[in-house]
């Protein structure tokens, strides 16, 4: 049987690369997770997953869910602030004179620092789930809310003149004009708030480490917190079954996800 | 100055700005529109022509005077302005947004539409795989569907070549003939001008700076010795305004 004739597309780039499954699945999942095992391995000297950690998977599998759980609830969250926050940056000059340095500072501003305040702040609501999810949302918000911001300079005159011309609504407009043509920048937008998602997710679910010892602050339950107790007991098999799943993951939802939504948003672009 | 009487667009002493800290675009403009006439507005670039349809359309608001328009109005733009994500068929259905009608009769008008301009094979392609003559066939079907009484042109064959711009030249001529629309058409092609309108108003530093009345029968071609004296003329305008 002939293999499929697919597509790679690069969001930081604008070419899009021939491929086939095979390649796609050699160089998007099984070569990343060998080099970061490989590095793995080599720093921790664990060279072999034992057998009792195949025991181990499901429980790595439920821990994966849940951190993907967060991630998605911190994501849908900052596209459902991001978007508007955008669109009111790109309203008029004056406003955008306000708010673009703003969203410049707080999108500069290192999260981490203020972490522990965050958390005692939501140890106080009684919700420390939330303070994960708003450290993973402040990381995320702001690719989003730039990509708008960058898909409205993009849209060309005309096309924004023609929704009113047309006489559609206010929400006429954004359902079928500015939605659509903010696909590309926000798929692009996405890519990027994830990846900064992945990255916070580690910290944000070890909250031991950040909560003062009086919070009684504990972690929470995801891949990330796993990541980094393996890392501290020193239990380096965990340590590896545990990036093995989280690059399994990440590749999976690039291939899954990303890719047919970055060739889908080939067809919203204007020329 | 009242110079509305019968007219579908009245600009009464216009002027624009778009900012108070810079130079006015358009300055005390009037004229006023007769139902089915055919009206060229040419001129240098930067002279505001495009500014007058944004104000006549209303999507820029006059900064002093009033424009009254009392017509049903719709616009074809210099990139057509075509959604990518819409099929040609869909494109032309934007058309309906504001006098919505049931599907059936929104599919027979809009292929109707398309059928007029010649690219009815056309319905189901995408606008990048449109040439740019077809995109432009396509905003002016887009516009048609909701049958103005206005029709605005802002530079709709400035991206096109010349047998393109020459064969759509003759599909607005048509168009004027058959439809009972007032055009009002910016243009950076004086030749262009002369084949299309009743009157050309020459616009520059601000201002209507000349108008022109072409009396010369339709259909008309740009090597007659008739318009070939007009565009002379115009292009003369055309120069002592540019200075």
């Amino acid at each position: 049987m002939a293999l499929k004739r697919l597509h790679y597309y690069s969001h930081r780039g604008q070419h899009k690369h021939p491929t086939t499954i095979v390649h796609r699945v050699a160089t998007g999942v099984v070569l990343p997770a060998a080099l970061v095992l490989a590095a793995g391995a080599i720093a921790t000297t664990a060279w072999f997953v034992p057998a009792t950690y195949t025991a181990q998977a499901g429980t790595l599998l439920l821990a994966l869910g849940e951190s993907l759980l967060r991630l998605f609830g911190a994501y849908v969250l900052s596209l459902v602030i991001g978007i508007p926050l955008g669109i009111l940056a790109e309203a008029n000059r004056r406003v955008e004179s306000v708010l673009l340095p703003v969203y410049d500072v707080l999108e500069s501003m290192p999260v981490l620092a203020f972490f522990p305040i965050i958390i005692i702040f939501f140890l106080h609501s009684g919700w420390l789930e939330g303070a994960a999810l708003f450290i993973i949302f402040f990381s995320m918000i702001w690719n989003i809310a730039f990509s708008t911001i960058g898909g409205l300079k993009q849209m060309p005159q005309d096309v924004r003149a023609a929704g009113r011309v047309f006489g559609l609504s206010a929400w006429g407009r954004f359902r079928q004009i500015t939605l659509p043509a903010l696909f590309p920048p926000l798929v692009t937008g996405s890519i990027l708030s994830l990846a900064d998602g992945w990255n916070v997710l580690i910290v944000a679910e070890a909250l031991h480490a950040y909560a003062p010892a009086t919070s009684g602050a504990g972690d929470l339950f995801g891949i990330g917190s796993i990541l980094v107790s393996a890392s501290a007991a020193g239990n380096n098999a965990l340590l590896l079954s545990a990036m093995a799943i989280l690059v399994v993951a990440i590749a999976a939802i690039n291939i899954a996800v990303w890719q047919p939504l970055l060739a889908r948003a080939e067809r919203y672009k204007f020329e | 100055m009242d110079t509305s009487g019968e007219s579908l667009l009245t600009f009464n002493n216009v002027s624009f700005a778009y900012d108070r800290s810079l130079p006015v675009v358009l300055n005390d403009v009037s004229f006023s529109l007769k139902p089915r006439s055919f009206t060229v507005i040419v001129g240098p670039s930067g002279g505001g022509k495009s500014t007058l349809l944004r104000l006549a359309i209303g999507l820029d608001k006059p900064t002093e005077g009033s424009v009254e328009n009392r017509a049903r109005t719709r616009m074809v733009f210099q990139s057509g302005a075509l959604l990518p994500w819409r099929t040609a068929l869909e494109n032309v259905k934007l058309g309906f947004a504001d006098h919505h009608k049931d599907a059936g009769a929104e599919n027979r008008e809009a292929y109707a539409a398309l059928a007029e301009l010649g690219i009815r094979e056309f319905a189901d392609a995408y606008p990048r795989n449109l040439s740019g003559g077809q995109r432009q066939r396509v905003g002016i079907a887009r516009a048609l569907v909701a049958q103005p009484e206005l029709m605005l042109l802002d530079e709709p064959f400035s991206a096109l070549d010349g047998e393109t711009t020459a064969r759509l030249v003759e599909e607005v001529e048509r168009l004027y003939r058959s439809q009972n629309m007032t055009f009002l058409m910016v243009s950076h092609s004086v030749e262009d001008a002369v084949v299309l309108a009743d009157e050309i108003f020459v616009i520059g530093k601000g201002g209507i700076a000349g108008k022109m009345t072409v009396d010369i029968p339709r259909p008309r071609r740009r090597d007659d010795p008739m318009a070939l004296r007009m565009v002379t003329h115009a292009k003369e305008l055309i120069a002592r305004v540019s200075h």
